[in-house]
């Protein structure tokens, strides 16, 4: 176990620390900086139920704009953090020299997770932080709603990951892997929209299978429900065992 | 084979994976109900007010939920969910006391006798969106049965479901439904145009309890003993014998409400005012807290929109549309409430009309007073007015003039004293007093006998605890007119007025829990106005009297100016939280790769970072 451990750390270092090393890293952080800083200031949300005025035409002191945007950009920016995470692998064969590597699946698995997990939580904090900062400067921000929100998204995003990386495995190509993903999510999100055509018992079904209501019904307004939690770990367990399952089958193919 | 029997074990693998994901979430979906509200506004969790009094159920409280098993619209099975969900809650906080049944009127013709029964009906809700399908009935119903007692809701949305649950369940726990006694202008079906009317008011009163009309006021019958609270609205020229009835059932430990007016006005601009005497004033200087004579003069208040004529160059004229402040509907803000008292602790506001100022006076030893709503600092108290007019000129010289006479204040607007009353009856022989002559009362209170006779009754004074509250105005409680006034629509600046009305009443009934939960509501977070600000650096908020070409071609530069003075500030806050994530992305993500030289993965290990055998 503590072996396990070890090896599942030194996959999250070098994998985390791979993430700077492009600079893709860079210019994904920078970009989602912009556009949801771009939503925040001028679009506001005008999309499903949940419609919102930007932070100069509502004039009230809430991150309400962002938060409902993250779920709709993690379709975009999730895809591109997970998509060469294992594909790249198999597009180089290195994948090969891993299943000869004395690493278990699980660690393997585990420690790509956690480092595009935590580099994406790094580029929530570049992305929420400056905002809350300068709101909190021209109001009585809610710190406990940003706090929860931010929470939220962060699993989230944890859950969308996981699925994501399970993906990435089993393409070899990274654009069928990013397309793959960034689909999936994309339908996961676009269900919240379809509850009102959809007939009453199949909606709340879906509406409860969506990662995204258990994001904008609770922690967007800072409120942690556990069974969101248990939802948000649930999902992210089936990706990786999934995930692990496909590594695990390729090394004994 | 072999490969054909690992691909049928992984299927199958995430298949049951699947099924146990589902299964998870299902049980966690019903069985799991932890949550905590992390935000301030603590709008989305149950209230200790609520948990509190669900634990203090000595007997099982029944309640039942009349949904439609299956909504056809998919919002309204969401917003079903949800209520399901809620009820679990508050079935789980009240450790067992409740016993949750649900039941379909849809299905059930019996089920649908009871909840016709229950003053509960259906909602027709339009089909599912894009399937050409009929409306539907929905019920969403809910009744609460405890100790014999029952009481029902006839609709219910996730978002009201808390208070409107908790204020039945409060007045069946208390066993009665409280009476409330109004003393008011006679309710007419047919109000003459421009007669002030409180039905919305009235209906509200009769949302908290029985509402039993005073008569026995005006024929000097006295307040029945069994009215929890006495409401008195706008009364003129009331006989002594009356106030002296109001007087001892206060002595008796009744509760009273009054919202008093000396001057009214009508909303055609071109009547006078009507200015009389309430006929309470001795009361009030006896509690200590008597009216002023004059109304207050507030420059924090309500503007009101009016369409001036402004010369131009050439000679013509043109129409120009001008907020005008009208000082004498003070607009009270947050920081006119009292923090000391839950009743007033989180109103957003609340608008007041031709408001009288309750002064300081001899407030009794036994008794305590808390000023509950207060004007702006920069008030002054002033004779009425004999018309009400919009002229901002007017408003500006006055401004001055007032400024230049006397200190501005701030005034108490509503004030609430609790404790022992003295009775201005016990002594100088004023009961029970010669008869007045009847031309003294007032017709529109319905006062039209009185026989001259002199009872000796005892007087009561500083008998049991009580409380009043005493409001300088009336005008609050009229029905909503243009957005004004009394308007149950929350979206009406007259909300204000339901909200205060209804935190007052249950304060006065002794539900503090009520006023907590409907107190509930999200605080504002307002901005900085940056354009504010800066119209107001170049006085630009001053009331508007430009009347000629230079000056009203001056204000509009200056407003030019004010507008751009904003943009830049705006842009220098966005560049500041966009330019901060940006040199955040630089700092902790751009530099830890320019640190580290080159490009590197899992398997691109170089010399001597390969894992240590420990790790292996």
């Amino acid at each position: 176990m503590r072996a396990e451990l070890g090896t599942l750390a030194w996959v999250f270092r070098r994998e985390f620390g791979a993430r700077f090393d492009s600079a893709s890293a860079l210019t994904v952080t920078v970009v989602f900086a912009l556009v949801a800083h771009g939503l925040f200031f001028f679009l506001g949300h005008p999309v499903g139920d949940l419609q919102l005025p930007s932070f100069w035409a509502g004039g009230v002191a809430s991150l309400q704009v962002v938060f409902a945007w993250l779920p709709l950009l993690f379709v975009g920016l999730i895809p591109a953090l997970t998509m060469g995470a294992w594909a790249d692998e198999r597009a180089a064969g290195t994948d090969e020299l891993l299943f000869t590597w004395p690493l278990s699946s699980r660690a393997s698995v585990l420690g790509k997770f956690f480092a595009v997990w935590a580099f994406l939580g790094l580029a929530l904090a570049i992305v929420i932080l400056p905002l809350g900062l300068v709101t909190a400067s021209l109001g009585n921000l809610d710190w406990g709603t940003v706090f929860g929100g931010f929470i939220g998204a962060f699993f989230l995003a944890g859950a969308c990951i996981s699925l994501s990386l399970f993906l990435s495995a089993l393409f070899s190509e990274q654009l069928s892997a990013f397309l793959s993903s960034a689909l999936l999510l994309g339908l996961l999100w676009s269900a919240g929209l379809l509850v009102h055509a959809l007939p009453a018992g199949l909606a709340d079904a879906v509406n409860y299978a969506s990662p995204y209501a258990h994001f904008f019904d609770s922690a967007a307004r800072g409120v942690f429900e556990l069974k969101d939690l248990i939802y948000h770990v649930s999902l992210m367990a089936a990706g990786l065992w999934c995930n692990a399952l496909v590594v695990e089958g390729r090394r004994w193919s | 084979m072999r490969r054909r029997s690992q691909r049928l074990n992984a299927t199958l693998s995430i298949l049951l994976l699947a099924l146990a994901v589902v299964l998870v979430n299902d049980a966690a979906r019903r069985h799991v109900s932890f949550k905590r509200d992390l935000s301030e506004d603590q709008l989305y969790a149950a209230s200790p007010e609520l948990e509190r009094r669900l634990s203090q159920l000595d007997d099982v409280l029944v309640v039942r939920a009349f949904f439609t098993a299956s909504p056809e619209q998919g919002k309204v099975q969401i917003a079903k969910s949800q209520l399901v969900s809620q009820l679990r809650d508050y079935e789980d906080m009240s450790g067992g006391r409740i016993r949750l049944e649900f039941v379909d009127p849809s299905t059930s013709s019996e089920a649908k006798l009871e909840a016709i029964r229950l003053g509960i009906s259906p909602v027709q809700v339009p089909g599912r969106a894009g399937s050409g399908s009929r409306p539907q009935d929905v019920w969403l119903g809910v009744s609460l049965k405890y100790r014999g007692s029952e009481r029902s809701l006839p609709m219910v949305m996730p978002l009201t479901l808390e208070y409107a649950f908790a204020s039945e369940l409060f007045r069946l726990m208390r066993g009665h439904t409280p009476k409330i006694g109004w003393f008011g202008p006679k309710v007419s079906a047919t109000p003459e145009p421009g007669q002030a009317t409180f039905q919305n008011a009235r209906r509200a009163l009769q949302l908290a309890g029985e509402l039993v009309d005073m008569g026995s006021l005006a024929t000097f019958e006295g307040v029945p003993e069994d009215i929890d609270l006495l409401m008195v609205v706008r009364p003129q020229g009331l006989h002594p014998r009356a106030a002296f009835a109001i007087d001892q059932y206060l002595q008796s430990g009744g509760r009273a409400i009054f919202a008093l007016d000396n001057h009214i006005y009508p909303l055609d601009q071109t009547t006078e005012a009507t200015h009389r005497v309430t006929g309470l004033e001795m009361l009030l200087a006896a509690w200590g807290v008597p009216l002023s004579s004059g109304i207050a003069w507030d420059p924090k208040c309500l503007s009101i929109g009016i369409t001036q004529s402004v010369p131009a160059a050439d000679g013509t004229s043109t129409k120009v549309r001008t907020d005008v402040d009208y000082t004498f509907w003070p607009d009270i803000g947050p920081e006119g409430f009292s923090e000391a008292v839950p009743v007033t602790a989180r109103l957003g506001g609340l608008i007041l009309y031709w408001a009288q100022a309750i002064i300081p006076g001899d407030l009794p030893e036994t008794a305590e007073r808390v000023d509950l709503v207060k004007s702006s600092e920069g008030s002054f108290i002033v004779d009425a007015p004999a018309l009400w007019v919009l002229d901002p000129s007017l408003t500006r010289s006055q401004s001055i003039e007032l400024n230049a006479a006397a200190d501005s204040s701030s005034f108490a607007m509503a004030s609430s004293v609790t404790g022992k009353l003295p009775s201005p009856f016990v002594e100088g022989g004023q009961y029970p007093g010669a008869p007045t002559p009847l031309e003294f009362f007032d017709a529109e209170m319905g006062v039209s006998t009185w026989d001259g006779s002199v009872t000796d009754e005892d007087v009561v004074s500083l008998g049991k605890d009580t409380h009043v509250i005493v409001i300088g105005d009336s005008d609050w409680l009229r029905d909503g007119q243009s957005g004004y006034f009394f308007d149950p629509d929350p979206r009406g600046l007259g909300s204000y007025s339901a909200s205060f009305l209804g935190n007052i009443v249950d304060w006065m009934l002794l539900e503090e829990d009520l006023v907590a939960l409907r107190s509930r509501t999200a605080i504002e977070r307002p901005l900085t106005n940056f354009l504010e600000e800066e119209r107001m650096e170049r006085e630009l908020t001053e009331l508007s009297t430009s009347v000629n070409f230079d000056e009203a071609e001056m204000r509009t530069k200056a407003e030019d100016e004010a507008e751009a003075a904003a943009s830049m500030r705006r842009a220098s806050v966005m560049a500041a939280a966009t330019g901060g994530s940006l040199l955040a992305a630089l700092l902790l993500v751009g530099l830890p790769g320019l640190l580290r030289s080159r490009k590197r993965s899992l398997f691109e290990v170089p010399e001597g970072e390969t894992p240590s055998k420990e790790v292996l």
